[in-house]
């Protein structure tokens, strides 16, 4: 957790973040750091980044991979800034590209537009 | 020559002991055992995990080095897919519980059908089990328990589905502990039905510590809130609870420097913009000579679409027009003269 510590995280932050995601206790070191990278990697700064794990500490249990796979496909949406995307809605980094995808299509289906679905995503918590 | 292949794939000393001495794996030979970590970390490896992942697989769930890999595939391949799972779900869950691989495919089916009967579709429930696998191996008459808890509490049939699909892990939670949880907004003065509402909108208010949600509440508090604005805020914004809480003291204090103090109360659903955009915009807006005052403030939480074709200006340009970096540090540095 030294890397948590560095982030500028309290011990009280990480006792909460055990604690609503027990499963971080057994993430390697590299884990942790390259989900925390990929942060740094759009843009996010110290104070995004630990906004990010303490509203949703799940992110740190995803596959690096499988992060950027939805970064990509905001990309591919045109999305920008999407630092500030993942700043106002944390929850985005646990939903898999497939069930974007589904979101997306049906928005689209429904009329809205791609600006006006990239708002909808900074504010639906839970888009599932 | 045991610990040389276990040290292969990053295990410490204390890790391979305890591997070896679990149960059936210490009925193996040394050679039986390096052939089976062999064909398991081959196998693995081109499912698609990678070294550390391995380990931890086999961290969690010893046994699996005894399994015979044609079982194993069968149960990827077949069992978990015929269930409805596909590779990258049966991916994640058999990460985060590898103990699901001595799940006979019945007894998985039977938790599967159970939550079905609850209320809860096909879909929901692989997402549920991916996203908290840990529900395959909770008791089904513990599920029904927590379900009655919610229920008895006040939350209707449809709220407790809609918030345990969005956070799964209720289900791994006490009664007790949900029970606690609950009480401590009681204490804080909000009424069985305000809670329902909240939680029911954002379930992570039962996964967070009380006494840091207290704190959380006190800071408000010292800010000059009241107990009733407090807990109005938090009742239309009960997100407010999540994540670094200096961020939204951090909104707050902005709104009051620029006289828009009201919008905390009129609207809080606003606090959920970014700073950085809602300085940017703050700042535009008032160069383009735009009145912005308590009874005419919309303007700055509009949608960016909307703000955009109206203002002609992208949050990316305002973003970079008026760096939020900038006015911190200037304000540090003022702050530091002052000192």
């Amino acid at each position: 957790m030294d890397i948590l510590y560095n982030l500028g995280f309290s011990n009280q932050e990480i006792d909460e973040i055990i604690e609503i995601c027990p499963g971080i206790k057994g993430l390697t070191f590299e884990e942790i750091i390259i989900n925390i990278e990929v942060l740094k990697q759009i843009g996010c700064k110290d104070r995004h980044i630990k906004h990010i794990i303490l509203s949703n500490p799940n992110y740190l249990l995803e596959s690096s991979y499988d992060v950027c796979e939805v970064i990509s496909y905001f990309n591919e949406l045109g999305i920008t800034s999407i630092y500030l995307l993942f700043d106002t809605n944390p929850f985005l980094l646990t939903i898999s590209k497939n069930d974007l995808e589904i979101y997306v299509e049906n928005k689209l289906k429904n009329g809205f537009s791609l600006e006006e679905i990239s708002d909808l995503l900074e504010k639906d918590f839970y888009i599932l | 020559m045991l610990e040389k292949e276990f040290k292969k794939i990053g295990f410490s000393s204390e890790e391979i002991n305890k591997i070896r001495y679990t149960y059936p794996i210490n009925q193996l030979t040394d050679e039986t055992l390096i052939e089976k970590l062999n064909s398991l970390y081959d196998y693995l490896i081109l499912f698609g995990y990678r070294k550390h992942e391995i380990r931890k697989i086999i961290s969690q769930c010893p046994s699996i080095l005894g399994y015979d890999i044609e079982k194993l595939n069968n149960k990827f391949n077949n069992d978990l897919k015929k269930i409805g799972y596909d590779e990258k779900q049966i991916k994640k869950i058999v990460k985060s519980f590898s103990k699901i691989v001595g799940y006979d495919n019945n007894k998985i089916l039977d938790k599967i059908n159970h939550l079905e009967s609850l209320g809860y579709t096909r879909e929901q429930i692989l997402k549920m089990t991916t996203f908290s696998p840990s529900i395959l191996g909770e008791d089904e008459i513990a599920i029904d328990d927590k379900i009655k808890f919610l229920f008895d509490f006040g939350f209707s049939k449809e709220q407790i589905i809609k918030m345990t699909f969005r956070l799964s892990s209720i289900f791994t939670y006490s009664v007790v502990t949900m029970n606690d949880k609950l009480f401590f907004f009681m204490k804080l003065g909000f009424g069985k039905d305000e809670i329902c509402k909240m939680v029911a909108e954002h379930p992570q208010l039962l996964s967070y510590n009380s006494n840091v949600n207290k704190s959380k509440y006190d800071s408000l508090i010292n800010e000059d809130f009241s107990d009733e604005e407090a807990r109005v805020l938090f009742y239309n914004m009960p997100s407010l609870f999540s994540g670094d809480f200096s961020k939204h003291l951090e909104k707050i204090h902005f709104l009051r420097e620029i006289g828009l103090e009201n919008v905390i109360f009129e609207t809080p659903k606003n606090l959920i913009q970014s700073i950085e955009l809602t300085y940017a915009r703050y700042n535009f807006l008032k160069s383009i000579g735009e009145e912005l005052s308590s009874v005419d403030f919309a303007k700055l939480f509009y949608d960016n679409d909307r703000f955009a074709r109206k203002f002609c200006k992208t949050r990316d340009q305002l973003i970079e027009m008026y760096s939020y970096d900038e006015y911190l540090k200037e304000k540090e540095m003022k702050d530091g003269y002052t000192l």
